[in-house]
């Protein structure tokens, strides 16, 4: 196993918080991007990001690897993020275990694969090729979901740790996503954490979600929920206390309460380490 | 992996069809079958929704993203419009003919401003914004640098963030005046006037990376346009002095000033 480091509490960087950012410094561990966002030719974006890489570790989280699409491995797309992960020396890079391209077309969305024995042999294969081609440790994370397939054979924490395992890569265990898809397909959240093989987990993702009675939708638009809480309070001392990362992407709120909110996660693991 | 496949083209079929008025999936499928029973097919129910329900929220998801970030990298068009007739009229008509096929969002409006076949203003604020936008992120080439060469038979280039507009009015600032409101006011309140006449722009990325714009006059239009076009300087001016009028009156004036400020701006690249 590769030697990962434990960075602390970071936040998802987001333009709106440059200004804040820039002015104040503030006493953030580390910053987590969307790698997408500084996949361009120059200008702006990689002025920001350079800003941001004086003072800051950056870990780059991407949304469009789209792994489990038909199409063979996009080459360029995968030269524009090895690339990238140059210029910001993230320690890993995670995305997510899902499909959202077919030949012609890019859906921009995380769209469900379903949990078969031979989707796990196709997924596996690619990962482990992207790991090898970006030759840094690489991650998946789960999804929020809103459908299962009939053709399902498994549920979804043993598809998650099969391809895990066979390609020998990591998770990046989004624990509110567990929580969206545990109350929209009717699961045990703690039986999903029970199932996961945590020496595998490499970073711990915390959001806000809407929740709207019927269903969940997981927006990164509020502050985490307490089941979220409880759920992160199981899973971060079983992974031996890796890096946790608050996202917030919709209806901003100032960085300060961005960054307090991500404190909370500070004082969960405080307590925890004391009890 | 023809099973995959198979799902996946048929979950892609039917998360991309054209978002209805209300919003809502359309009730027959792109296969021409009920939605309620063809979701069944693939896609089990939940304890709280449908088989068809469910696949709804991935139906919504993909055509709020989509339209969001158009209206992101359209700002003028959607104060111009409204969020809800931007939508309408523009957004998923143009989503449905051109749906995105690049995994870079920012590509998602190119061909927008040619959409717009007969509305002009509509077309040149379009290309505003989708210059705006590509000025942003497009990359800097090695800036041109006239030491020690015979300058006037080097050919001469513009940077890819250097954009040249000729329109009918004055929509740069028109633009301008529109972004200093959210898209609510616009809906209540007139339109600023647009000066009208022939106007030239240049819309650039500065030395700090900011994007701006200015007003040109015909001479500095012309002779940058026959520089975006692969002229060497000797080659431009020999063809505004042989075309005369104002842009050659202005260039035998003028033309050191201008080259100073380009070449402080930046706007020429080697090669």
């Amino acid at each position: 196993m590769m030697k990962i480091p434990k960075l602390g509490i970071g936040i998802g960087l987001r333009p709106v918080h440059y200004e804040e950012i820039f002015s104040q410094n503030p006493d953030i561990d580390w910053f987590e991007i969307i790698s997408e966002n500084y996949m361009v030719e120059g200008g702006k974006p990689l002025d920001n990001l350079d800003r941001i890489l004086e003072r800051y570790p950056v870990v780059q989280h991407g949304v469009n690897l789209a792994i489990g699409s038909p199409d063979p491995l996009d080459w360029d797309y995968l030269k524009k993020l090895k690339a990238l992960t140059r210029r910001t020396k993230t320690p890993w890079l995670s995305d997510h275990l899902c499909w959202g391209r077919l030949p012609g077309a890019h859906f921009h969305d995380l769209l469900p694969l379903p949990y078969t024995k031979e989707v796990i042999k196709y997924v596996s294969e690619r990962a482990r090729i992207v790991q090898d081609y970006l030759e840094i440790p690489f991650a998946l994370e789960n999804l929020s979901s809103y459908v299962a397939y009939n053709e399902d054979e498994m549920p979804e924490w043993e598809f998650y740790t099969a391809v895990v395992e066979r390609a020998d890569i990591f998770m990046m265990l989004d624990v509110n996503n567990i929580y969206v898809s545990s109350r929209n397909h009717g699961f045990d959240p703690y039986e999903y954490i029970n199932h996961v093989p945590m020496e595998r987990v490499i970073q711990i993702h915390l959001a806000g979600h809407s929740d709207h009675g019927d269903y969940v939708l997981d927006t990164h638009d509020h502050p985490v929920c307490d089941e979220v809480w409880k759920l992160y309070a199981e899973v971060w001392p079983r992974t031996g206390g890796v890096s946790t990362l608050l996202e917030w992407d919709e209806n901003f709120v100032s960085f300060e309460e961005t960054w307090n909110e991500a404190l909370r996660a500070k004082a969960f693991q405080r307590e925890l380490v004391e009890s | 992996m023809t099973e995959l496949f198979e799902i996946q083209k048929w979950f892609g079929a039917l998360i991309a069809q054209p978002l209805q008025a209300d919003y809502k999936i359309p009730e027959t499928t792109p296969f021409g079958t009920p939605v309620k029973e063809e979701a069944k097919k693939h896609i089990s129910p939940s304890p709280t929704l449908r088989s068809h329900q469910r696949i709804e929220l991935y139906h919504q998801q993909y055509w709020w993203r989509l339209l969001k970030c158009l209206q992101e990298n359209f700002p003028t068009l959607t104060r111009l419009y409204g969020y809800d007739r931007f939508n309408q009229e523009i957004g998923i008509p143009y989503l449905t003919q051109n749906p995105p096929t690049h995994w870079a969002l920012c590509r998602l409006g190119q061909s927008l401003p040619d959409w717009f076949t007969e509305k002009e203003l509509e077309r040149d604020t379009a290309r505003i914004d989708a210059a705006t936008q590509h000025a942003f992120w497009t990359e800097e080439k090695k800036p041109c640098d006239f030491e020690g060469e015979d300058i006037v038979s080097k050919k001469l280039t513009l940077q890819p963030h250097v954009h040249l507009f000729e329109l009918g009015g004055d929509l740069f600032t028109f633009r301008d005046t529109l972004l200093k409101e959210e898209v609510s006011y616009w809906q209540e309140h007139p339109f600023p006037e647009v000066r009208q006449g022939t106007c030239f722009f240049a819309l650039y990325r500065n030395p700090k990376n900011y994007v701006k714009w200015k007003e040109l006059t015909l001479g500095e239009y012309r002779l940058l346009t026959l520089f975006q076009e692969g002229s060497t300087i000797k080659e431009a001016c020999a063809t505004i002095e042989e075309e005369g009028g104002e842009p050659f009156r202005e260039a035998e004036e003028l033309l050191p000033l201008w080259f100073r400020e380009w070449t402080f701006l930046k706007w020429f690249q080697e090669g």
